[in-house]
């Protein structure tokens, strides 16, 4: 997968670039907003990961290249560059990175345009999922708007009657659970950290303490996989939780997660 | 210098404004003063004059000139201030007190005044009182036949105290501007000196000097007094302030280095195993590096923390609250934890009433409950005897409502409840408890504080509940559905349809 990263700070970008790498996709990096617009407005990224605040472009003036610039234009931090790619008509997926990470941030970043928002710092394994869970929904995006039905091995959710079932066996819920499982199996195979849980079921931004997603899981887990052979819900080493039918090796990239313990 | 100092004082320019004021209301009196003295004796005279003369003139209707020249005649032997004279047409004297031969004035019927030395008179007399020639205010008129009669009276002494009367009140209307002026400049100084006196001070302590205070030694108590008095409560206030804050870096240095430092001793020591000849086992490695992640995931949350408290110090505005239930969030929250309890055999009761509606940012309010339920679950683990349980409950009273959850721990002792709430204080024994940085309560008072609130203690023996204040939104049609809000889109990546 073709991802663009606008970074200005060199040493994050190296190292987010060869995590990025290391799990199999190939990256292009912008030191500044000006560059990576017009990167990114030439199309062909799959996913763009861009940091919220670029410091203004030292060398390169953006297309307009007259003095007299608006300020924005110049500065081209990473919101006003979204909203001009989404201007342009450009929907690649795009994910923030910011360190400001209040609420009203998060919501500004996302009215933007953007799609996803990691405030920083970042365990390495929250960008990769996050990443995936954006390429996988590029991919799918058209072709699932409309689905009442989610479908993953043998486990069945009906989204419009609210029921659960694994091989025909109906599997009792409480509506917190079902948005839980709901939110799994619409990333199947994919890996699913324990904030963007709380972030998307929850919709909490903070940070609990105690492991409470993971109790919330292992519940799930307890339901899900009771009685059944084969185990769908995988906990992912240092990363977070993998929902995936029995002998599914879940999406292309998702194996390397298993390894990615930072 | 000093005089344009002394002018720039407020003290001497109330001062002289005053001063104005108070001779203008002093001329107004000493005008009324004068009038009913000087002008009221000059009208006295001019009506008896008046009234003499009409007398004698009435006398004339009567028996002709016979009897005006004896009229004039016998008042003219009275000893006193009064003047006559009458004269035929011709100009010739033919009675009076006036030893004149010509009619002192061509005028008509007019008052008239004149002086006159009367020789004759003050050698009969020889007092002092003819000594000074007279000064006569008459008034003179021509009889029938061309006769031409004067009355008058001697206004030597009545002007003398008419003088006398104007000189004393121009001197002391001059006075009172002098003493006035004077007054101001002795005040203005004065009150110049005191501030002065504050204004060093002032001066000293910016200039480092903190532990100087303004004067506030005097024998009366004044406005400066008081203001040096509040001046110096506001600075004792500040300089508590500044060692809580000394108090809150030294804090923040401990926690933070602690630890700082016990990272880079983690780090340090996987290092020296590195450079061991003997090859380290990988896990042993992986283990360290793990440990110092897990280290700087410890600093960020606290960091994370005290960001939080910080940017909450000031008021949330409206626009950025939304209208909530209160015990639909506390419901969230709780059933968030729930399954964590429970793991370790608490129970969870919830006792949330009919909505009870807010203002609120949803999220903050979440971690501030998140934060109680931790903090609930961290105390009453250690419990054995309650079994732990804890209950979430919200309840709204006029115009406040309160979100409470309740441990049945082992309580905080009374003297320590207000305590808890600053900011890396933890109590006894709950240091060990793990991931206490002793933030969680100081961010829930902060939350409660920027909506307006206040977060407390109240003893639940066994346990304890920590209660949060807030303000109840105004009208009471709760929209706070169950979930809180809608979901946004961005929740809904893609179905699957996987085979």
């Amino acid at each position: 997968m073709h991802i663009l990263l606008i970074e200005d700070d060199r040493e994050a970008a190296a190292y987010i670039g060869k995590g990025l790498r290391e799990c199999g996709h190939v990256v292009d990096h912008a030191d500044n907003g000006a560059d990576g617009l017009e990167m990114a407005s030439s199309g062909g990224f799959d996913v763009l990961v861009v940091d919220r605040m670029l410091h203004p472009a030292r060398h390169h003036i953006g297309k307009g290249g007259s003095g007299e610039m608006p300020p924005s234009e110049k500065m081209r931090d990473g919101l006003s560059l979204v909203q001009e790619l989404r201007a342009q008509g450009i929907t690649t997926p795009v994910l923030f990175l910011s360190a400001l990470g209040e609420v009203s941030d998060r919501i500004r970043g996302l009215r933007a345009g953007g799609d996803d928002y990691l405030v920083k710092p970042f365990a390495f394994a929250e960008l990769q999922a996050r990443v995936e869970a954006l390429l996988r929904r590029r991919r799918l995006d058209a072709a699932d708007a409309g689905a009442t039905r989610l479908l993953v091995g043998d486990l069945e959710m009906d989204l419009l009657a609210h029921t659960v079932a694994r091989s025909g066996r109906p599997i009792d819920l409480q509506p917190r659970e079902f948005q839980l499982l709901e939110y799994l199996m619409r990333h199947a195979g994919q890996v699913v950290t324990r904030t963007m849980l709380l972030e998307n079921v929850w919709e909490y931004h903070f940070d609990p303490r105690t492991n409470v997603i993971d109790v919330h899981i292992w519940r799930l887990r307890a339901k899900l996989d009771k009685n059944f052979p084969a185990p769908m819900l995988h906990t992912v080493r240092g990363a977070g939780y993998m929902l995936r039918a029995e002998g599914e090796a879940g999406a292309e990239s998702g194996d390397s997660s298993e390894h990615a313990d930072a | 210098m000093l005089t344009r100092k002394l002018f720039s004082t407020s003290a001497f320019r109330v001062a002289l404004v005053y001063l104005l004021l108070f001779c203008a209301s002093v001329s107004l009196l000493l005008g009324y003063v004068y009038w009913s003295t000087v002008g009221h004796m000059t009208t006295r005279t001019d009506e008896a004059v008046v009234a003499d003369l009409e007398l004698i003139v009435e006398g004339w209707r009567r028996g002709g000139l016979t009897a005006v020249v004896r009229a004039v005649n016998l008042r003219s032997r009275q000893p006193d201030e009064n003047i006559y004279l009458l004269m035929d047409p011709g100009g010739r004297f033919l009675a009076g007190t006036l030893n004149v031969r010509a009619f002192p004035s061509e005028a008509g019927d007019n008052w008239i005044e004149f002086e006159h030395r009367d020789h004759a008179a003050a050698d009969a007399q020889g007092d002092s009182h003819a000594a000074g020639p007279i000064l006569a205010r008459a008034r003179a008129i021509t009889l029938p036949g061309g006769f031409r009669l004067l009355v008058g009276r001697n206004v030597r002494d009545q002007r003398d105290i008419e003088t006398l009367i104007t000189r004393a009140l121009a001197w002391s209307l001059g006075l009172t501007l002098l003493l006035g002026l004077a007054g101001g400049v002795v005040m203005g100084r004065n009150m110049l000196r005191r501030i002065d006196a504050v204004n060093r001070s002032i001066g000293d302590i910016m200039a480092g000097d903190f532990s100087r205070r303004l004067p506030t030694g005097g024998i009366l108590q004044d406005e400066i007094l008081s203001l040096s008095a509040n001046v110096n409560a506001m600075l004792d206030r500040i300089e508590a302030l500044m060692r809580g804050m000394r108090e809150v870096s030294d804090d923040i240095a401990h926690d933070l280095r602690s630890p700082l430092n016990r990272l880079r001793a983690r780090l340090e020591i996987a290092l020296m195993a590195e450079s061991r000849a003997d090859d380290p086992p990988a896990a042993e490695r992986r283990q360290a590096l793990q440990d110092a992640i897990g280290e700087v995931d410890e600093l960020l949350r606290l960091f994370d923390a005290m960001l939080a408290i910080t940017r909450l110090e000031a008021r949330i505005p409206q626009e950025r609250r939304e209208r909530l239930d209160l015990s639909a969030i506390a419901r969230e929250v709780g059933e968030l934890y729930a399954p964590a309890a429970e793991e370790q055999n608490m129970t969870l009761t919830f006792a949330l009433p009919a909505p009870v509606p807010i203002h609120a940012v949803r999220e903050l309010l979440a971690r501030a409950l998140s934060n109680l339920m931790e903090n609930a679950i961290r105390h009453s683990g250690g419990a054995a005897a309650g079994g732990g349980r804890i209950e979430i409950s919200t309840r709204a009273e006029k115009d406040t409502a309160l979100v409470a959850v309740r441990d049945w721990g082992c309580g905080i002792p009374a003297g320590e409840r207000e305590r808890v709430f600053e900011r890396f204080v933890r109590l006894e024994g709950d240091a060990s408890a793990p991931g206490g940085v002793g933030l969680g309560l100081s961010l829930v008072r902060a939350v409660a504080r920027c909506h307006g609130g206040e977060a407390f203690i109240e003893d639940a023996a066994p346990g304890c509940r920590v209660v949060l204040r807030l303000p109840t939104a105004a009208e009471n049609t709760a929209d706070g559905s169950e979930d809180g809000k809608a979901k946004p889109a961005k929740g809904e990546a893609s179905a699957l349809t996987a085979g």
